[in-house]
């Protein structure tokens, strides 16, 4: 049985934190993130009444947002001064077939997944220009600023960008908005096969092997999305598609297999900075399936 | 450092051969900084090596030994990053710049580092692709000090920085290994080293091979220049234009001061009672272009603007650019030294901001011009001075301080593409907690735990820095 807690202040999660001697994983809205890998820890960190926009500056186009609030949630705040965070307006059969799910913003951040629009609206490295982050140990500290352009020091939030909260915990986040007016469409494809079903495979190919990826992938494909060379598919744990040069795929239902590094490199050093931000590995241990 | 100059050039030789080593006193002097000349240390030698194998070579030999080391470019940068700060080997990548694959279909080239910006976009022009990042020194400016300062460029607002156009990298660890991250296709999971490294300063290790991305050159390019009578009207200009849903691709200001300088060197005219201009480029398909220059001309009229010239052949947009391009080079002409600074505040502030910056002037008694990039709220006020009066220095160095200090105030950023280096480090515990500063440091200890790589630069407060300091701190006067 997880311990569960709800803090619902940056200086209640810190203090938590920074006590915590058990491992603690974080999620908001639901119990594990269907493309998590499975993940041994005693505490559970909600951050489900940590949320709303903290500041809205609508001229400079900056948003100031408290990382358990959903997605959907400052949608509708932003569009009331019509703007947005760039993902496409889709019904909700390609929501599902791209598993772009409502979810809260520190999940949507962790695990950094590819949206319809990424081609051409960038995508979570993009947007994001600050963040304030609650470190293993309880420090809160800040990297980036509220400035649109800024070069000053190290990108330290780029690095929290996809690391499924196993650095430090990201509580507040500073986007940069756009405006809803000259939010392009997305050119994603959904196959009527699979209408409801979620994907269990996310695979980006270079786009000299786009076609040859949706001909493999056949009808497992949910979607697929020509501008930025990515597959959505469902397939059964023990299976997958075919891979081509230099592709990546996330995996929801192949349990260890939902992350995998290969190249030796990188195993290095995702170990030597975990060994740096989380020294006694309590912070979602195990989430990027290094040990 | 246990060896004497000439010791340590001819280890260097016996590395790499006679000819891929410079030193004695005429090396150190055409190394001792870059085109930030306030600070000035010599290097005990530099290194011109051709492959990534060589600049390994030579790194793992300097860690071995004890020995700083730090990469150079084209030595363009202007916040001191390229400077020797503790002596030491200075790896050129001069001889590093030839393009090593160009694929097409996936739109991506893969280039050694020392190659100037723009000859990748030459390389692909008639492919009808470019490389997007375009600061003002690209003709020059390399790919690996493109990725160490993070840098952009006019049309930044609407195609980002230089991180967004990187896809993967070869990089020489400071200790001499070779890391090869990320690859030809972006998103992949995992962490983002590559967003790390970018920006970084050259402090985490030498890139030696990028692989970039290519974007398509737009069917349609268009471009106005605008005048206005008062400053405010420019920067409303500014405001609205965004705010009202239209990104440029480019949207940059320029004052009186510059245009004044441009009219003397290049015979720029613009009419009078002229206090401010934009320059406003928009660019895709031809329809979506027609509709934003629309969009955006009636902005203009609305914020009073009394000139726009839209150009109507690509002479004429030459023409107009002119007055973006050539202003810096404009006020050199006219001022025997200029300072240009970097800070960035959020985009409604530019009004209250500017007159701030005119105030410093007038209290500091020294000359200012603005030419900047507006979309992004990236001021670069540029002073003018003569650098062989200690007394003039000492106002520009206060002068440009209160003028970032301002810019934080405001909630910006003490750089919005210059970098740190050694000119800003001073200024780092005013944005950034002294937590801020260590989680930055912390990241930094990935890839370098030591004090070789490119030493004392970015994070302020380095062990062993202070007393290296005192030979480079206003070398220059
Ligand atoms: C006239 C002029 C106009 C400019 N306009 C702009 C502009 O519009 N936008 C803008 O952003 N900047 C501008 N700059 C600043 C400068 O040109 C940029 O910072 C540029 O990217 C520096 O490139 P460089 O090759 O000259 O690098 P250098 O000055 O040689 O080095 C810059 C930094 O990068 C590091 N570095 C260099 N090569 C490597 C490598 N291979 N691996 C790792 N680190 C490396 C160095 O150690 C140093 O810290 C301008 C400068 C001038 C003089």
């Amino acid at each position: 049985m997880l311990k569960t807690y709800e803090p619902s202040s940056i200086e209640e999660i810190a203090n938590f934190l920074g006590a915590a001697t058990e491992p603690v994983v974080f999620d908001s809205s639901v119990p594990s993130h269907p493309f998590a890998l499975p993940i041994k820890a005693s505490c559970l960190l909600s951050l489900k009444n940590y949320r709303g926009v903290i500041e809205h500056d609508v001229s400079d186009q900056v948003v100031v947002v408290r990382a358990g609030t959903l997605l959907s949630e400052l949608q509708t705040e932003l569009g009331k001064q019509g703007q947005c965070l760039p993902f496409a307006q889709l019904d909700p059969h390609q929501a599902t077939a791209t598993s772009t799910f409502d979810t809260s913003l520190v999940d949507a951040i962790a695990f950094n997944l590819p949206h319809p629009l990424h081609r051409q609206c960038g995508s979570w490295r993009d947007w994001i220009i600050g963040v304030r982050l609650v470190q293993s140990d309880g420090t809160i500290a800040k990297c980036g600023s509220k400035a649109v352009k800024n070069v000053a020091g190290y990108d330290v939030q780029r690095l929290m960008i996809g690391a499924r909260n196993s650095l430090g915990l990201v509580a507040e986040v500073t986007f940069k908005t756009f405006p809803l007016k000259g939010l392009p469409n997305s050119g994603v494809q959904v196959s009527s096969d699979h209408l409801g079903k979620a994907p269990t495979w996310i695979q980006r190919v270079q786009p000299s092997d786009f076609e040859s990826a949706v001909q493999a992938g056949g009808r497992n494909l949910t979607a697929f999305d020509y501008a930025s060379s990515t597959l959505w598919a469902t397939t059964r744990p023990n299976e997958g598609l075919k891979r081509f040069p230099g592709d990546w795929i996330l995996r929801s239902n192949a349990e260890t297999k939902n992350l995998e590094f290969a190249d030796p490199t990188v195993v290095r050093l995702i170990k030597r900075t975990k060994e740096l931000f989380d020294p006694t590995n309590k912070l979602n241990p195990g989430a990027m399936g290094i040990v | 450092m246990s060896f004497s100059d000439a010791d340590l050039a001819r280890k260097l030789e016996a590395l790499l051969g006679p000819e891929a080593v410079l030193s004695g006193s005429a090396a150190g002097r055409a190394y001792d900084c870059d085109s930030y000349t306030v600070e000035k240390n010599n290097p005990a030698a530099v290194v011109l090596p051709r492959t990534t194998e060589e600049v390994a070579k030579v790194v793992r030999w300097c860690y071995q030994n004890n020995v700083p080391f730090t990469a150079r470019g084209a030595g363009t940068g202007l916040s001191g990053g390229a400077l020797p700060a503790m002596g030491g080997v200075i790896i050129s990548t001069k001889k590093m710049a030839k393009i090593l694959d160009i694929d097409l279909p996936n739109r991506c080239l893969l280039a050694q580092t020392g190659i100037a910006n723009k000859k990748i976009s030459d390389a692909v022009k008639e492919k009808g692709l470019y490389f997007a990042p375009d600061p003002s020194s690209q003709s020059v400016s390399t790919i690996g000090g493109n990725i160490g300062e993070n840098s952009g460029g006019p049309h930044t607002l609407k195609y980002g920085v230089t991180v967004q156009h990187i896809l993967g990298i070869t990089m020489v660890d400071p200790t001499g290994e070779i890391l090869k991250l990320g690859g030809k296709i972006e998103g992949a999971p995992g962490y983002d080293f590559i967003g790390l490294i970018v920006g970084s300063e050259g402090t985490l290790g030498i890139v030696t091979e990028a692989w970039v991305k290519l974007n398509v050159l737009p069917k349609t390019v268009s471009t106005a220049l605008i005048a206005y009578r008062t400053i405010a009207d420019a920067t409303k200009t500014v405001a609205d234009i965004i705010a009202q849903g239209t990104i440029p691709a480019a949207l940059e200001m320029m004052d009186r001061g510059i245009l004044r300088a441009v009219n003397m060197a290049f015979g720029f005219e613009y009419p009078a009672n002229t206090e401010a201009m934009l320059l406003i480029e928009c660019d895709g398909e031809p329809d979506q272009v027609a509709r934003e220059m629309e969009a955006v001309q009636q902005v203009c009229q609305r914020n009073k603007a009394i000139e726009i010239r839209v150009a109507e052949d690509e002479v004429e947009r030459a023409r107009l650019w002119v007055v973006r391009k050539k202003g810096i080079g404009a006020m050199g002409r006219i001022a025997p030294s200029i300072v240009t600074h970097d800070g960035v505040i959020p985009r409604s502030k530019l009004p209250e901001m500017l007159e701030f910056v005119y105030d410093v002037s007038f209290r500091y008694s020294i000359g200012v011009a603005n030419i900047f990039h507006a979309g992004d709220g990236n001021l670069h006020p540029c002073f003018y001075f003569n650098d062989r009066d200690p007394n003039q220095v000492q106002r520009v160095v206060e002068a440009g301080e209160e003028i970032i200090r301002r810019c934080i105030e405001l909630g910006g950023s003490v750089s919005g593409e210059h970098g740190i280096g050694v000119e800003k480090i001073d200024l780092m515990p005013l944005m950034f907690s002294p937590a801020d500063l260590e989680l930055q440091a912390l990241s930094k200890r990935i890839f370098n735990d030591g004090m070789l790589c490119n030493p004392c630069k970015v994070l302020p407060n380095q062990k062993g820095c202070v007393e290296y300091k005192k030979h480079w701190k206003g070398a220059a006067c």
